[in-house]
């Protein structure tokens, strides 16, 4: 059949005259029928399709080019069409058309549909960078913050409109394992082509429960100049002005990108606090397990990888990672990174103490220096492979390895008596992590998913201590001597096998049910030791005093669950009820233990979503925490130059409530945002520590109590663009209510504290980004005594681009403490930097400046069960850096 | 029984996703997930709701299948299929869109003489459909004026002027829609002899052009 397309209804304007027809379409009764369609159908090429409706007495009017030959077709659901044909030049200038009904009384007609692709092309809903960034920018970070909706903040972390990143790609690929920070922070602006950003990017593809969360991921497309060649850039910098500490910086992101293979590198080294990867990303790289087994704890602590780095004194880093992943085939891709980081880190601290016991007070002035290098490395590789459509198969294994190597100088004066401990501490940690995911789609009915996660880690921390006095007397059993060295080593060493198989059965549109089988296995040895190195060259070993621990710990916890979903109109509900058969064995030195218990877990999410943009959550689970091998280690052991503690090995499980309750709305035509979240936990069965305190020292031992503890959350914030500002609210409450044991008097704790905190912004692109802010914040502790501070806290930030080729940007903050006294403290940080880059040229200068009021400190108030604390935290100084940086 | 058949006044018709027929590059990293969004996508149902004088066409809620995250499926509705309800008030030639915020929005229905019928036909199941093409013109990023195309396949002997999305003013039932690189197509179709109702949103309305504005100012 020729293809044209011809214009309807319009009068022709070509040659040809027309003629009209009309009539009567009706069925054999006479009963007309309304909203007939008549087509004519030009039986000749050149002409066009001509149509009439019949109105509600069953009337046409069909208007046809009298040259051309038609076949009129009359057709009407449920009666016989009728066919016309009108001849060139016919005379004909009405006609009725009586339609025969078919006989069947149609209602429901189940339409077979055939598909015929037709394609057209589509509007892309990605970010245009070059339509948003001005060309100066230089790292994708402040091209973010042109884009509308998205923000950066200081620490790297993404928000899009509201919501944060948690999954950052490039290319399709996962960055550096997906966090931001490596990402906004080295990758070069002039690379980006587009930003795509995908509300929750499930790598699992078809499968991936994670249906309650608000992730969302965010897609860097590259420039087509930039695929298949090495970019990045390069930057130094060096300390200019009076200072003369010898600050530095050196900074290196390199990147190769081909549609098969991608391989990424970032090199630091710097000795002014920068850190390159924050304790989000680092969580993100140590992790190694499916995001379906989330429940063990890490045992390394790599917090000081990330620490708030420029609250030390000094602060040397090195760090080198890489990123790959390269597909082999269609169906197997493989992925990975390796990370090294090296940190040399000094930090002074001051504290001065007020330990709360029952008869008397005690004042502790404790003075810190400690210095710590610590050495890591992260080998991780990972397979995707997609046999088919419906399949994919995961598997990932990693390898991890830190060593922390430390000196502690700790001068403290008591009103009673002035001491000096050095300790030195060394720790390797080693860990081996692996896990297989299995997904797959059965029928549209039925999904599967099979997860096994396998773990190994291995943690041996020595301390030992120098000191010239005898220290914890009655709690650690000293041999006189001149001087005195204690020698702990603590070796833990855990193993765990983690499976589960999990079910999806769609039942129909609005009903759904979730099986779920796992079995959690894990075993735990750990062992401590302490003894005393007299200065004689003999030992004393504590053990005689009942130090000294040893013991295999084996849990396990089998399960099943049954999960239903539901939906009524706009509210969705899942009750679920889960079995756990638990089983923990522990065997010590003087005692063996087992516990098996069998507990419902049921749970209870429900959710009314009014529309995309609002909606209210509500959750609940009764759950169980079962104690880790430490707690349970029953002979004593050192925990510092102050305390000493014991496990205790009738410990059971902890057992609590927790409820939630969260409401969310966004209207963008008003501009507001309103957010609203309660959250209530209740334990019901408690793990607490019961503490014996004696001047500044502790022996404390952890007890299992039906003394309920309740917290209470409750967190809300608006934000309201206001003109071309952006103005926001935000306030959180906080309530814990306790009951805490001390020198055997028991008393209930109350621990509560509020906070509300004002923003105004900017929220014109014209104009330069500015922000302030002002934060109050009560908190109040309530036990044996009675404490309370307050802080006050300002700050202030902003961006100006002037004169084409600058970017001046500063912060400012300031806190002041306030305690029940009327004590105050405060200090005031403010940083500041000028930047120089011509568009399209490669080098940019940038001079720089931290801690410009050059101070020195920064204080906090504190307070724990038994004592108040004010701290003091030496930072910095002042640094002034002049960089050049040069784009690849 | 009666001896004159039924003539029908008012209907409902689901319609589905058939096709989202995106052309996928070779060796593009991000094929896996345009697929998802496409298999989320093709689940999606809607349900056209008409009488005489007006019509609904509203995506049929499910519930979200838990392997796939909600804001999967907002953004699969964003790319490849709609989320948003359309109402359509034939005498007073207005459209109604219940924006996926609760937003009410009101505009002007689509010209009926923007369709341009072709001669060109096809059946869909014992159905002769004829294909009539919309284009219309729309500001894309960056300023530039860009042409839209939306194919209909419609079927005369349906009398019904109604489709999918906003779409109608058709000589016919619409039975399948191309827009963008997804077609939607009728599945079911339940008449009745009586005028059912429509329920159109209430709430505060406001028009295009000021939504625009709001949207632009923030």
């Amino acid at each position: 059949m020729p293809k044209f397309f011809l214009l309807f209804l319009l009068i022709s304007l070509s040659a040809f005259s027309q003629k009209t027809i009309t009539g009567v379409v009706s069925d054999t009764l006479n009963q007309p029928l309304e909203s007939a369609n008549l087509i004519a159908k030009p039986l000749q090429e050149n002409a066009g399709i001509k149509f009439a409706m019949a109105d509600n007495k069953g009337r046409f009017r069909l208007e046809l080019d009298s040259q051309v030959k038609y076949e009129i077709v009359v057709s009407y659901i449920g009666y016989t069409e009728e066919i016309l044909i009108v001849e060139p030049n016919s005379s004909i200038t009405s006609h009725n058309f009586k339609l025969k009904a078919t006989g069947e009384n149609l209602k429901e007609i189940i339409i077979k549909h055939e598909f015929k692709p037709i394609i057209i092309k589509k509007d892309t809903m990605t970010f245009d960078v070059a339509s948003f960034a001005k060309g100066n920018e230089r790292k994708m970070k402040e091209v973010l913050e042109k884009l509308p909706g998205v923000e950066v903040d200081k620490n790297g972390g993404v928000t899009v409109q509201g919501k944060k990143v948690t999954k950052l790609l490039v290319e399709g690929k996962s960055f550096f394992g997906g966090g931001t920070k490596l990402a906004v922070e080295n990758i070069p602006a002039d690379a980006l082509d587009k930003i795509e950003v995908i509300d929750n990017f499930n790598e699992v593809g078809f499968m991936k429960q994670v249906s309650d969360s608000d992730d969302l991921a965010m897609n860097v497309k590259l420039k087509a100049d930039k695929k298949k060649f090495i970019f990045g850039d390069v930057e130094a910098g060096a300390e200019v002005g009076n200072g003369d500490n010898g600050f530095y910086l050196g900074h290196a992101a390199l990147f190769y990108y081909s549609p098969k293979t991608n391989v990424s590198f970032i090199g630091d080294s710097n000795n002014i606090g920068r850190s390159t990867f924050t304790w989000q990303d680092l969580m993100r790289f140590d992790g190694g397990a499916s995001s379906f087994l989330t429940g063990r704890k890490s045992l390394s602590n790599l917090y000081s990888f990330t620490n708030d780095n420029t609250d030390v004194v000094q602060n040397k880093s090195h760090f080198g990672a890489f990123n790959f992943s390269h597909n082999l085939s269609s169906k197997l891709e493989i992925s990975g990174f390796g990370i090294f980081s090296k940190v040399i880190m000094d930090q002074k601290l001051e504290n001065n103490i007020e330990y709360l016991q029952n008869e008397s007070l005690t004042f502790e002035n404790k003075k810190q220096d400690i210095e710590d290098r610590t050495f890591l490395g992260i080998g991780n590789i990972k397979l995707d492979y997609s046999p088919n459509k419906k399949e994919k198969w995961y598997y990932n294994g990693q390898y991890q390895s830190s060593n922390n190597d430390g000196i502690n100088i700790l001068n403290s004066v008591t009103n009673l008596n002035s001491s000096t401990f050095k300790t030195l501490q060394n720790a390797d940690n080693t860990s081996v992590k692996q896990y297989v995911e299995w997904h797959k789609s059965i029928n549209p009915h039925h999904t599967t998913t099979f997860v096994v996660n396998q773990a190994y880690e291995k943690s041996t921390p020595q301390n030992t201590w120098f000191t010239d006095q005898p220290f914890l007397p009655g709690l650690i059993p000293l041999q006189d001597d001149s001087s005195y060295t204690i020698n702990q080593i603590i070796k833990t060493k855990n193993n765990s096998v983690d499976a589960l198989f999990k079910h999806y059965w769609i039942i129909n549109n609005f009903n759904h049910l979730y099986t779920n089988i796992g079995n959690n296995y894990g075993t735990s040895d750990f062992q401590t030791a302490e003894k005393q190195l007299l200065t004689d060259g003999s030992t004393n070993d504590f053990a005689s005093a009942g130090f000294g621990n040893d013991i295999d710990y084996r849990l396990n916890d089998a399960y099943v669950g049954l999960e239903y979903k539901f939906k009524i109109g706009i509210w969705t509900n899942k009750p679920g009820l889960y079995l756990h058969w638990y089983d923990l064995k522990t065997q010590q030195l003087d005692a063996n233990y087992q516990v098996s218990k069998t507990l419902f877990q049921p749970q209870f999410t429900s959710e009314l979503e009014f529309n995309k943009s609002e909606n209210l959550e509500f959750s609940y689970i009764l759950d169980n925490d079962f104690p880790e091998a430490r707690l349970l280690a029953n002979r004593f052991s050192l925990q510092g130059y102050n305390s000493v503690s014991r496990g205790n090995a009738l410990l059971r499980n902890e057992r609590f409530h927790n409820a939630s309750l969260r409401y969310r709305k966004m209207n963008l035509y008003r501009g507001i945002t309103w957010f609203a979240n309660a959250n209530f936990n209740k334990k019901v069965r408690t793990i607490r520590n019961e503490i014996e305190l004696s001047g500044i020292n502790q022996f404390s031992t952890p007890i299992i109590t039906d003394n309920p503890e309740t917290n209470w959350r409750l967190y809300g914030s608006f934000d309201k663009k206001i003109y071309r500002f952006r103005a926001g609210i935000t306030t959180s409450l906080n309530w814990f209510n306790y009951t805490q044991t001390l020198n055997d008097i028991t008393t209930q704790n109350n621990r509560n504290s509020q906070n509300v905190g004002v923003t105004l912004r900017t929220a014109f692109k014209k104009w330069p980004s500015l922000e302030v802010g002002y934060d109050k914040g009560f908190s109040q502790f309530n036990g044996i005594t009675q404490s309370n501070y307050k802080t006050d806290a300002f700050h202030a930030d902003g961006t100006i681009d002037f004169l084409k080729n600058f970017v001046f940007k500063f912060i400012y903050e300031n806190l002041k403490n306030t305690d029940n006294t009327n004590q105050s403290n405060f200090y005031e940080i403010a940083n500041a930097s000028l930047r120089y880059q011509v568009k399209n040229n490669p080098f940019g200068f940038e001079i720089s400046g931290t801690n410009l009021f050059d101070n020195t400190v920064k204080n906090n108030f504190s307070f724990s069960d038994y004592s108040i604390s004010n701290a003091a935290r030496f930072v910095m100084p002042r640094v002034i850096l002049f960089s050049v940086s040069y784009k690849l | 029984m009666a001896l004159s058949f039924a003539q029908y006044k008012s209907g409902i018709v689901d319609y589905g996703i058939t096709g989202v027929n995106v052309p996928l590059k070779e060796g593009n990293p991000q094929n896996d997930m345009v697929k998802n969004l496409i298999e989320i996508a093709k689940a999606q149902k809607f349900e056209l709701k008409f009488n005489s004088t007006s019509s609904s066409f509203i995506p049929i809620e499910t519930l979200s299948n838990e392997q796939y995250d909600a804001n999967l499926i907002n953004l699969a509705n964003i790319a490849y299929s709609t989320s948003e309800n359309y109402f359509v008030d034939f005498s007073n030639e207005e459209l109604l869109t219940k924006k996926s915020d609760g937003s009410l929005i009101k505009s002007k229905t689509l010209q009926s003489s923007g369709w341009e019928i072709s001669i060109e036909t096809k059946t869909i199941d014992s159905y002769l459909c004829y294909k009539a093409i919309y284009s219309y013109e729309y500001i894309a990023r960056g300023n530039q004026i860009k042409t839209k195309t939306i194919t209909a396949w419609f079927a005369p002997s349906l009398p019904f002027s109604y489709g999918p999305i906003q779409f109608h003013g058709l000589p016919g039932l619409i039975l399948e829609l191309n827009k963008d690189y997804t077609t939607y197509s009728a599945q079911k179709i339940v008449l009745f002899e009586e005028q059912i109702k429509i329920d159109i949103p209430r709430g505060k309305i406001i028009s295009i052009d000021e939504y625009e504005k709001a949207i632009l100012k923030n």
